[in-house]
């Protein structure tokens, strides 16, 4: 008998179930959809709580307030936050047909989140075995990002925000990035916290091994703690304001003309300086 | 994933794919030199594993359709039985620690008859047929979409999540068959009828 190298060597690999044709046919669809966006990019950090999501959103108005077409892509697949923010928390998706229109937010932000799926208080409950979850629940997750994706029409886009979940080296971002390879880069948000910076690094750290751009980062809360531990040049430094936390708690944006938003005008046009 | 059939020294089949227990396939490879069979008998983690990478063994009839790899693995809220929705408590107010037993969506006799159906037919695996390549494809509409009332997908909700996709995909097989672009709750009471 044969060693199955050597058997292998004169065979020819058949797809007769068809499953590689299907792996592949998932990745175009998603190739086709991305191919009509100019600039994916993601909105990462190490730790929860700090911030990306309320840069997300604020980023996304105020890039789409310079006449841009912007999407945001909620990839905090267990604990979305943009629907809240945005005034969207009463939008319930059921698609049913080959894809599905995005939520219109604030200054016709084009957004999809797990949220759409989920009621009030609800939150991700995957129909399997849990004692097993170690086997599939990043498979399954992988594929319900494939989805947010490659199922939603996002149309013509200058600009994809995805607002990534917590975790330095977690499995999404190479998820993410196994369908996005092109993606233009990520923005770091931290806060002066000393705990926060040392897990950004490592963040930081592993978007470089993964090859992803580091376009700059934001210090989120920057007069907490009195100082900064950001550098100089990061992109942009957000202080607390409590009309910013306000806008976010109740989904009205604040208007164009607030310090705040200002800011993150600032930071939208910093941002797209960088991706030129 | 390929076998060998090391007596013939080329690579096994996909034959078809059975339900043979609750959480578990039967994946069916043969070889053409030999005839030589076997099935892989999956465990429930493997069955999910399969299920998460949104593929049908043998090929689809038709493109998936959006977020059905997610809302096919959602798992749906039992409905409270105060008012009907899915609701956790507020989170000012305390989890009550024994919360009265109500009935689980499956009980339901709609979705209980069409589950109960399915799972008696395990055996003979009436699902084989529909995630296997389909041969003999009959008039359907012009894009092979289907698409469902939401009185549809409500009581395909209802069947349990293990069940779902491949009732989901039986089900628009049947549409596809009789040439229909809807399954509506018609042809959901004829599917019920069908399996039960």
């Amino acid at each position: 008998m044969s060693d199955l190298r050597t058997i292998l060597d004169r065979i020819d690999f058949t797809d007769d179930a068809l499953v590689q044709k299907q792996l592949a046919d998932q990745h175009s669809r998603v190739r086709e959809r991305l191919a009509q966006i100019q600039n994916i990019v993601l909105g990462m950090s190490g730790k929860g709580g700090g911030g990306k999501s309320t840069v997300t959103a604020n980023l996304g108005m105020a890039l789409a307030r310079t006449g841009l077409k912007v999407g945001i892509l909620d990839a905090d697949l267990n604990g979305p936050s943009i629907p809240h923010m945005l005034g969207l928390q009463d939008q319930n998706w059921r698609p049913n047909g080959q894809q599905v229109e995005p939520a219109i937010g604030p200054s016709g932000l084009r957004v999809a989140s797990m949220g759409f799926f989920l009621d009030q208080d609800q939150p991700v409950r995957w129909d399997g075995p849990t004692h097993l979850s170690h086997v599939w629940l990043g498979m399954l997750e992988s594929g319900t990002l494939r989805e947010f994706l490659g199922d939603v029409h996002w149309g013509q886009l200058d600009v994809l925000l995805v607002d990534m979940p917590p975790g330095a080296a977690a499995d999404k971002p190479p998820a993410i990035l196994q369908f996005i390879p092109d993606a233009a880069g990520a923005v770091f948000v931290t806060t002066p916290s000393k705990v926060t910076v040392s897990v950004v690094r490592r963040s930081v750290a592993y978007a470089n091994d993964l090859g992803l751009r580091i376009l700059g980062l934001v210090e989120n809360f920057a007069d907490l703690f009195g100082e900064s531990n950001a550098a100089d040049d990061c992109l942009q430094k957000i202080p607390y304001d409590p009309d910013l936390a306000r806008s976010l708690d109740t989904g009205e944006p604040l208007p164009a003309n607030h310090p705040a938003a200002a800011m993150f005008d600032n930071l939208a046009a910093k941002l797209m300086e960088t991706l030129r | 994933m390929k076998f060998v059939c090391r007596t013939c020294e080329r690579f096994m089949n996909y034959q078809d794919i059975e339900l043979p227990a609750e959480q578990s396939l039967g994946i069916t490879f043969s070889c053409d030199g030999c005839n030589a069979s076997f099935s892989m008998v999956t465990n429930a983690g493997e069955t999910q594993m399969v299920k998460a990478l949104g593929v049908t063994l043998g090929g689809r009839e038709a493109p998936a359709s959006a977020f059905e790899l997610t809302q096919g693995a959602l798992k749906q809220d039992e409905p409270s039985a105060a008012n009907g929705s899915a609701t956790s408590p507020p989170v000012n107010q305390p989890m009550q620690s024994a919360p009265a037993p109500h009935p689980t969506p499956a009980q339901t006799p709609d979705a209980a008859s069409l589950a109960e159906g399915m799972q008696a037919s395990m055996g003979k695996c009436p699902f084989a047929n529909r995630m296997a390549v389909d041969t003999a494809r009959q008039e359907r509409p012009a894009d092979g979409t289907v698409q469902w009332s939401d009185g549809a997908l409500r009581r395909l909700q209802n069947v349990p999540g293990e069940i779902r996709p491949i009732a989901r995909q039986l089900i628009e097989g049947m549409a596809r068959d009789k040439g229909t672009a809807v399954v509506d709750d018609s042809l959901m009471d004829e599917a019920r009828d069908t399996f039960m």
